[in-house]
């Protein structure tokens, strides 16, 4: 039994007994980052600051000559358990969404090149933020609940034009800086509805779960489109009224899990029968219709909604 | 919402345009090349065209009838000497541009995408990759080519089978709401067996969901092809209700389209549409109820052409002018009343309306005037009322 949970000691322990549990998510990480070698490339700049390690990157704070502070990213985008190299598709699609959007609702990109050792490296806009799973509690009033989605619809509304569905919107991938305008990122699984071809990998259904529409829990592929962000969004707007509690959390309305629930449009209504949330029944109501003939047609639709709403939370 | 009242052409279609003109009995009408061939359609004045809507009818891509003929567009003229499936794909590009030149030449109130008819229920993807497929993606390229900014409506035929299926229902509105460019959607149902009447509370209760649904996603919904069923299905909030479709010719039914409309005609029993009973009665009837107690004129409807049919010397037939005109008066007069309320309004109103023809065929019973099971379809459209209203939170 392993004790350590400092990374660096515990992959280097790791590797020494060659005791991989691969059940395990925190050392298939550890394989991961033994094998994503950076020193390279950080090499490059003064002070990089580690800022995230995660399954298959790792990511520093640097001062880049042309860029000034950005985001390094620098990840293995084939291992000896992906050979196929399926990350990459991945990441060139979000690079490719990126590059063609110029929005404060998403971190610009500025460089992307495959390195030695079947990696990458990305440079990308650096945002001071807290993700927002870790600061809901900072939304509690319905209007800044409203305003946030608000946001988040006017964002989204940016590759909805360009027919691109993010697919996989949680509070993880939603950066609140301190102005409060949040920043979308992680869209990796985002799709161009215009795509005729689609990833093995993304064939075996892409999403998180715990936000996925019914459609992309089933993997209706013909069915998931605009719309489909959407769901997220209505989870979203719930959950911060919950105070963090997910709407379709089993414990808040029985089921087997927050997925079963999901696929059996079982979530917590009640929420609205509360005088202070029940002007806004209607908006997460159409957010989270089973079927997207019941969501808005149109983020015009949408954000006419809000906006009517938000004149009743002054 | 308020909505329109729109005259569904057909046989006779100079009556429905002398109609309105002499006695504002629409807002506009839809136009059938089945009945109008294309000289006489555009030689229509503008001011008709202008609020028309013209339907393609490529409903049947195999059979091009007589004034049908006189089109560019139809499969049939494109191909006449017949055709394959895959060979239909490949020209359905040049159907869509010549059906989307004609339409925008004529300058119609909305560029209509037509679809095609299918019987029964076929599997609801095939059915969708179809329609995208041979008509919807050729329409839509063609409009985006030539840059056009008209309102795009898209036709779609339903059956019985269909429309009662929530299932497949849910499919086809997912689907036909998320086709970016059309506002509306001009829905032709075909319900069969059926009566004159429609005695189907399940049929009538899921086409005003089917309705009710595309109200909420802000599209515009003609119904096509109505009886006075159009007073009930009001209360789903469609933007263009339907008058005309009352007889054998005029209710819709795909083999309408396989048959040339002259062999369709008989020559029926002269009708006249009492707007008390909501429904039509042969004339005999009418001369035995004058005699009892339905004397005054206002249970008959009373109008200008009442008083000719109502005068001893009058020996009409279903040919005869009168009845169809004092019908367009009758029938637009009580779509306006109802259309000047809303939502639980309207729906009380139509209530009322339904509850006091059941009370006009008691009496009639009552007074010893048998019309047969005349009457039965009204349980079946209260039942269908009082279940949509429910839903709605209307209260039943």
């Amino acid at each position: 039994m392993i004790k350590s949970n400092n990374p660096k000691e515990r992959v280097d322990i790791l590797h020494h007994f060659n005791i991989f549990n691969y059940n395990s998510p925190l050392d298939r990480w550890c394989w991961l980052l033994r094998n994503v070698e950076y020193d390279d490339v950080i090499s490059r700049y003064n002070n990089p600051i580690l800022i995230y390690q995660g399954g298959q990157r790792i990511v520093f704070k640097v001062t880049d000559p042309e860029f000034g502070t950005v985001a390094l990213k620098i990840g293995c985008y084939r291992t000896p358990q992906n050979p196929d190299g399926w990350d990459i598709e991945r990441i060139e699609r979000e690079i490719g969404i990126l590059r063609q959007i110029e929005s404060s609702y998403f971190p610009k990109n500025f460089k992307f090149e495959k390195i030695s050792n079947d990696r990458y490296l990305i440079l990308e806009e650096f945002i001071e933020s807290v993700p927002l799973s870790h600061c809901m509690d900072k939304f509690q009033e319905p209007n800044n609940i409203l305003i946030l989605i608000k946001y988040l619809v006017t964002g989204l509304e940016i590759i909805w034009n360009k027919n691109i569905v993010h697919r996989d919107l949680k509070p993880d991938n939603i950066l609140i800086p301190s102005n409060g305008i949040p920043k979308i990122i992680d869209l990796g699984i985002a799709r161009s509805l215009d795509s005729t071809t689609i990833t093995r990998h993304l064939a075996a259904g892409p999403c998180t779960p715990f936000y996925a529409a019914p459609e992309l829990l089933r993997y209706d592929r013909k069915l998931i489109d605009k719309r489909t962000d959407q769901y997220n969004l209505g989870i979203i707007l719930v959950q911060l009224l919950l105070k963090g509690t997910h709407p379709f959390d089993p414990t808040l309305v029985g089921g087997q899990s927050i997925p079963y629930n999901i696929l059996s449009d079982n979530w917590y209504r009640k929420i609205f029968d509360d005088p202070q949330f029940s002007k806004m029944g209607s908006i997460a109501s159409t957010l989270l219709g089973f079927q997207q003939y019941q969501r808005f047609r149109t983020s015009e639709m949408l954000l006419n909604e809000i906006n009517s709403c938000l004149r009743l939370y002054p | 919402m308020t909505f329109e009242i729109y005259h569904q052409l057909g046989h006779r279609d100079v009556w429905s345009l002398q109609s309105i003109d002499e006695d504002q009995t629409g807002d506009g009408v839809i136009i059938s090349p089945r009945s109008r061939s294309m000289p006489r359609v555009e030689k229509l004045g503008d001011s008709i065209k202008r609020k028309a809507i013209f339907d393609p009818q490529i409903l049947n891509p195999k059979v091009v009838l007589k004034n049908m003929e006189s089109y560019d567009f139809y499969p049939g003229c494109i191909l006449p000497a017949g055709f394959d499936t895959d060979e239909y794909i490949v020209d359905s590009t040049l159907i869509a541009e010549r059906c989307i030149d004609f339409q925008v030449r004529n300058n119609f109130r909305f560029l209509v995408i037509p679809t095609r008819f299918y019987q029964g229920m076929p599997p609801v993807d095939e059915f969708i990759e179809n329609q995208n497929q041979q008509s919807i993606t050729p329409f839509l390229s063609t409009v985006k080519k030539l840059g056009l900014k008209k309102e795009m409506i898209l036709q779609l035929f339903l059956t019985g089978h269909m429309i009662k299926n929530k299932e497949y229902t849910d499919n086809l509105l997912n689907w036909i709401t998320g086709i970016e460019g059309i506002s509306g959607i001009y829905l032709v149902t075909e319900l069969h067996p059926r009566q004159k009447q429609i005695r189907d509370a399940e049929f009538l209760l899921s086409l005003l969901n089917f309705t009710n649904s595309l109200y909420k996603n802000k599209m515009k919904t003609i119904l096509g092809y109505l009886n006075s069923e159009s007073l009930l299905l009001s209360i789903a909030n469609p933007s263009i209700l339907t008058i005309g479709s009352y007889g054998n010719v005029r209710i819709f039914h795909h083999s309408m389209f396989e048959i040339s409309e002259k062999d369709l005609i008989q020559i029926p029993n002269l009708q006249i549409y009492v707007p008390t009973l909501i429904d039509w009665l042969d004339y005999p009837y009418i001369e035995i109820m004058k005699r009892k107690t339905f004397k005054s004129p206002i249970f008959f409807g009373d109008n200008k052409y009442l008083t000719k049919m109502l005068n001893p010397g009058y020996r009409g037939t279903a040919h005869n002018i009168e009845p169809h005109k004092h019908y367009y008066i009758e029938m637009s007069k009580q779509l306006r009343q109802i259309r000047t309320v809303e939502n639980q309004n309207r729906y009380q109103e139509v209530c009322k309306i339904i509850e006091s023809a059941k009370q006009g065929f008691s009496q009639l019973d009552e007074a010893g005037i048998d019309v047969g099971d005349k009457g039965a379809f009204l349980p079946h459209w209260l039942t269908a009322a009082k279940q949509f209203a429910e839903v709605q939170g209307w209260g039943v």
